[in-house]
């Protein structure tokens, strides 16, 4: 056991175990591999360090995935990715296998909701996509700098759904056409089908509950939705 | 909707109904008096099971109010009034703490005051006792009794969740397969072990086939004890020699009944004989069961997909989160923008995209293409079946009549004088001889897949998927083709007409085999063998060697692109399921058998989980897994029931050989049992005799598709009932569309000074959908903002 577990207690664990699905043996090893990104740090604070979103994507069932800074945001009480133990583990939590599949609906849904504003419009699917292209794109990845820019280029949905403007910005856009994997074009078309597949009252964008609705049908979204460590 | 009547003897905790916006947000006030607005469902606190919540006291009010609770949609923050619309805002961890600290010293104080007599106090401890050690149960059984749990999550991180289809289903097969080997060791190999053991002490003579024949499987002329050493290696591959007489097979088993002297009288405990025929029966019962109970929980889950499907929300949507590798996530991604770019051709272009000429090239070639594959499988068929018949009736010719030197394909012993000859040649022909049978099958199952694809590739399918179904399913009928085959030989060779029945009084010499289902045992058995030394080869050299190579000598990898091998998942089921048919059909010959089918799975499943971590990489197009999983389980059913089929056929047609296995002596396998009811009494002779008549059969049949055409209808009205719900969704949507525009226009026309009554609704009337509105309050709340 490591100098990790020196700073909860057996209550302490109890008490995680009950607040979320992981088991004392799971929190323990959550508080492990918590540790590992940022040793120093947790000598330091030993309690209740706070990592921050660069130690944290150190983590590699994290680093894989293209949704990585959005997940890090969402979870993140700031709202900038850093998060202490309590946030990181509660994150865990919610994406392991246990979490029921409403609460992994509710979170799925803020991952991809990129300018937070309640609906996944036209601008945040385009960036879904983007970035669910981007492992593919050999040789000419945004880097973190131009990831988060994407991130933060925050159009409200009702803004540009009545003008129809590129969000995506120049550089963005040779990135990917550079590797001719998809053009600009069918990436907006493509958000516009799903709009079309999932989005209920016809408003142009998908609410909370037509996601919900939409990925409570599908069976593949409760397995492919869980991060363990 | 008045506000809860709180009798809690503190008032930190205050429960109100935010009327204004019929939303059910339920407010809590701290010590602090912060006020945090709740999701219903998040006082649910997140335990691991809801067994243990403790009933919080608002909790009861909160049902009888929210009657729709199941359908609320979450509630709305309190920036609804804005008219924004936000996501239901669950709990942090820190949050959660505090309000349920808060709650449970509440519930303390509640329990503590109304606990009046000490035996009601006592019971419910007992009850919460009770519920909190169920839901250890349950997290404990989730928790650690997951087979190679950490394995398959190992191998999900780096190669997704289709992959891990495969490990499923080969911790699904070790599982039906653990069943019968418990069934058949605790009801037949061990009472048989004892009862043989038993009358070797008391030295009763069985008549024993070693009897008849002076077969010494390991008599040696001479030649040293070197052969015979090899000798008996071999024969633990071929399941001759030795083995026969071991209870591996068939022919160990005695026939007697157990039975035990009780005051005076002998009564038969135990009938060996119906034992061993009901296990049978059983083993195939249990397995049937089982695949039923999965196929009809994925049917399920698939069937409701298959209603509303999603081409593009269900690629976009479901990014698998568990892969851990950017190599894996990088093919995973290419393989989503493949599967997008094809729907959007197909969307675009649809079938229209070829010309009519095109089409029609396409189509004979597709005919052509098909006549061949097929013409592939019979033509192997039918080769294999002349070679093996027409080398039988050679063999036929040969026999010699020495003791334990019959060079004799049928006894699949490899011929002493091959070994004794040194020569090559006639080892390999030996070799071959014995061997054959098992090397067709084995090598067809490897070499037909690869050929089938090439195949595929050439019919120009436009999508993927259609040319990977193509394919599993071309090579599904030719693994039934050849097992088929394999199994109809071995009956034909057994049988009648292969047979011993009345000859082996006369023709001493021309004992081919003593004990046909020792044949059919070993036969099955040896194919066992040889197809797992195959699929170890093949990993070897088509896995672990490709992918030594490609990962040393990078110029293969740059110019030629030669990756390392793919892992394709519908041949690797298929072959799972091919040796699970093996194993269904030899179980009957050889009740050890699923005991090495065990170790068979075991062992497999760490050389592959090995050679996917290392040596394979994810496939290209990704197979949506509840609808594979149906698949697979449908074609699993089916090979059941081939194998079904073929012992039905062996137990009804043939005699049972007389001087071996648990059935010797008597005229049919069904024997035992017809004797077991003739001495029953008279009543449970005539129930069973009538239960067996044609009549019955047919009410039972017909009664069953009566249950099938209910259910059939009940779908059928419920799919009805669905499509009216979501007229109805959208009317509503619509009409309070329409209130909130001419609301919104009679404001802004009132500010100005202007006569309400303009609008396409009166304000009576919009007062009426009003009500009517809230009365819905489940549909009615799927509009983002409310009036």
């Amino acid at each position: 056991m490591g100098q990790g577990t020196s700073a909860y207690d057996q209550s302490e664990l109890a008490e995680f175990q009950d607040l979320t699905y992981f088991t004392k043996r799971e929190v323990l090893h959550v508080h492990k591999r918590f540790a590992e990104l940022a040793p120093e740090k947790v000598k330091q604070h030993g309690r209740n360090p706070t990592l921050t979103k660069e130690e944290i994507l150190l983590l590699p069932e994290l680093a894989a995935n293209p949704f990585k800074e959005r997940i890090l945001e969402v979870f993140s009480d700031a709202g900038d990715g850093n998060m202490n133990f309590e946030q990181f583990l509660d994150m865990m939590s919610q994406l392991s296998s246990k979490a029921p599949l409403e609460t992994k609906i509710d979170f799925a849904f803020k991952i991809y909701d990129f300018n937070e504003d309640g609906q996944i419009c036209e601008n945040d699917l385009q960036k879904v996509i983007l970035f669910l292209v981007q492992p593919a794109v050999t040789g000419a990845t945004l880097t973190s700098d131009e990831r988060n820019q994407v991130i933060k280029n925050q159009k409200s949905c009702r803004v540009s759904n009545k003008k129809e403007e590129t969000v995506l910005t120049e550089k963005e856009i040779s990135a990917i056409v550079r590797n001719s994997l998809i053009t600009d074009d069918q990436i907006k078309k493509l958000a516009q089908k799903v709009i079309n597949e999932m989005d209920m009252d016809d408003d142009g964008s998908i609410s909370y509950l037509d996601f919900k609705h939409g990925m409570s049908k599908l069976n593949g979204f409760e397995e492919s939705f869980k991060v363990t460590l | 909707m008045d506000p809860p009547e709180e009798d809690s003897p503190t008032k930190s905790l205050l429960m109100s109904e935010d009327k204004e916006n019929g939303s059910t947000s339920i407010k809590l006030e701290d010590d602090d008096d912060n006020e945090i607005y709740v999701n219903k469902d998040a006082t649910d606190f997140p335990d691991n099971d809801a067994v243990d919540r403790e009933p919080s006291p608002g909790s009861s009010l909160m049902k009888t109010e929210s009657r729709k609770s199941s359908e609320s949609y979450g509630t709305f923050s309190p920036d609804v009034n804005k008219g924004e619309n936000t996501v239901p805002r669950n709990l942090t961890l820190a949050e959660r703490r505090k309000s349920r600290r808060k709650q449970r010293e509440q519930f303390k104080l509640m329990r503590f005051g109304s606990s009046s007599s000490g035996i009601s106090h006592f019971t419910s401890k007992c009850v919460t006792f009770v519920e909190r050690s169920l839901k250890q149960a349950k997290v404990i059984k989730q928790n650690h009794f997951r087979i190679w749990g950490t394995s398959i999550k190992k191998i999900e991180g780096q190669l997704g969740s289709s992959v891990c289809t495969y490990f499923k289903v080969l911790v699904w097969m070790l599982k039906i397969n653990v069943v019968c080997m418990i069934l058949g060791l605790g009801l037949i190999v061990g009472p048989g072990g004892y009862m043989t053991w038993h009358h070797s002490q008391t030295k009763e003579t069985i008549f024993n086939k070693d009897d008849l024949t002076c077969n010494n499987p390991n008599f040696v002329n001479g030649t040293g004890f070197h052969v015979e050493a090899v000798n008996s290696v071999l024969q633990l591959f071929t399941g001759t020699g030795w083995m026969e007489n071991t209870a591996m097979f068939y022919g160990w088993y005695p026939t007697s009944n157990l039975t035990t002297n009780m005051q005076g009288k002998e009564k038969t405990v135990y009938y060996f004989s119906l034992a061993y025929f009901s296990v049978g029966c059983c083993y195939f019962a249990v397995s049937l069961l089982l695949m039923l109970a999965n196929l009809s929980k994925l049917f399920k889950k698939s069937a409701a997909e298959q209603l509303e499907y999603k081409p593009y929300s269900s690629v976009v949507f479901t990014w698998d989160y568990n892969i851990a590798d950017t190599e894996a996530s990088q093919l995973r991604s290419v393989s989503v923008i493949q599967s997008l770019k094809e729907e959007l051709d197909e969307d675009e272009q649809g079938d229209t995209k070829r010309s009519l000429l095109t089409q029609v090239g396409i189509f004979f070639l597709r005919v052509l293409t098909n006549l061949i594959c097929l013409a592939a499988v019979i033509g192997t068929v039918y080769l294999y079946v002349k070679e093996v018949l027409t080398e039988s009736t050679e063999s036929r010719a040969n026999s010699t009549d020495s003791c334990g030197q019959l060079i004799n394909e049928k006894t699949l012993e490899i011929g002493l004088e091959a070994i004794q000859l040194e020569d090559l040649s006639s080892h390999l022909a030996a070799f071959w001889k014995t061997y054959s049978a098992s090397i067709i099958v084995s090598g067809s199952n490897v070499l037909f897949p690869v050929f089938f694809e090439l195949i595929g590739l050439l019919e120009m399918y436009q999508f993927q998927s259609t040319r990977i179904r193509v394919t599993l399913v071309r090579t599904f009928i030719m693994k039934l083709f050849t097992v088929a085959t394999f199994l109809y030989l071995l009956y034909r060779a057994a049988g009648p007409s292969g047979g011993i029945t009345e000859d082996w009084q006369t023709e001493k010499n021309t004992l081919f085999y003593n004990c046909w289902e020792d044949y059919i045992g070993s036969q099955l058995y040896q194919l066992i063998m040889i197809d797992f030394l195959v699929f170890c080869a093949v990993l070897l050299f088509c896995e672990a060697f490709r992918s030594f190579i490609v990962t040393r000598v990078a110029f293969l990898r740059d110019k030629i692109g030669l990756t390392k091998r793919e892992f394709n998942i519908s041949t690797e089921v298929l072959d799972l399921m091919y040796k699970q048919m093996i194993f269904w059909a030899g179980f009957y010959f050889a009740p050890l058998l699923p005991i090495v089918a065990v170790i068979e799975i075991i062992v497999i499943f760490y050389l592959k989980k090995l050679s996917a971590l290392t040596n394979v990489v994810p496939p290209k197009t990704v197979v949506l897994n509840h609808q594979s999983s149906a698949t697979i389980n449908g074609l699993f059913l089916i090979s059941l029931l081939v194998v079904f089929v073929f012992i039905g056929l062996v137990i009804f047609n043939f005699q049972p050989s007389q001087f071996c296995g648990p059935f010797r002596g008597y005229k049919r396998f069904t024997d035992p049992l017809s004797n077991v009811i003739n001495h029953a009494t008279v009543l449970k002779k005539f129930i069973i005799d009538n239960l067996t008549t044609t009549a019955v059969l047919v009410i039972l049949i017909i009664l069953v598709l009566l249950v099938i055409y209910y259910y059939k209808s009940l779908a059928a009205s419920r799919n009805v009932t669905i499509e009216l719900l979501k007229e109805q969704v959208r009317n509503e949507i619509a009409e309070k569309e329409e209130i909130l525009h001419r609301t919104q226009k009679n404001r802004s026309k009132s500010l100005s000074n202007e006569k309400e009554t303009d609008g396409f609704y009166s304000k009576e009337k919009r007062k009426q959908l009003k009500r009517k509105n809230t009365e819905l309050h489940g549909f009615a709340n799927l509009r983002k903002s409310d009036l």
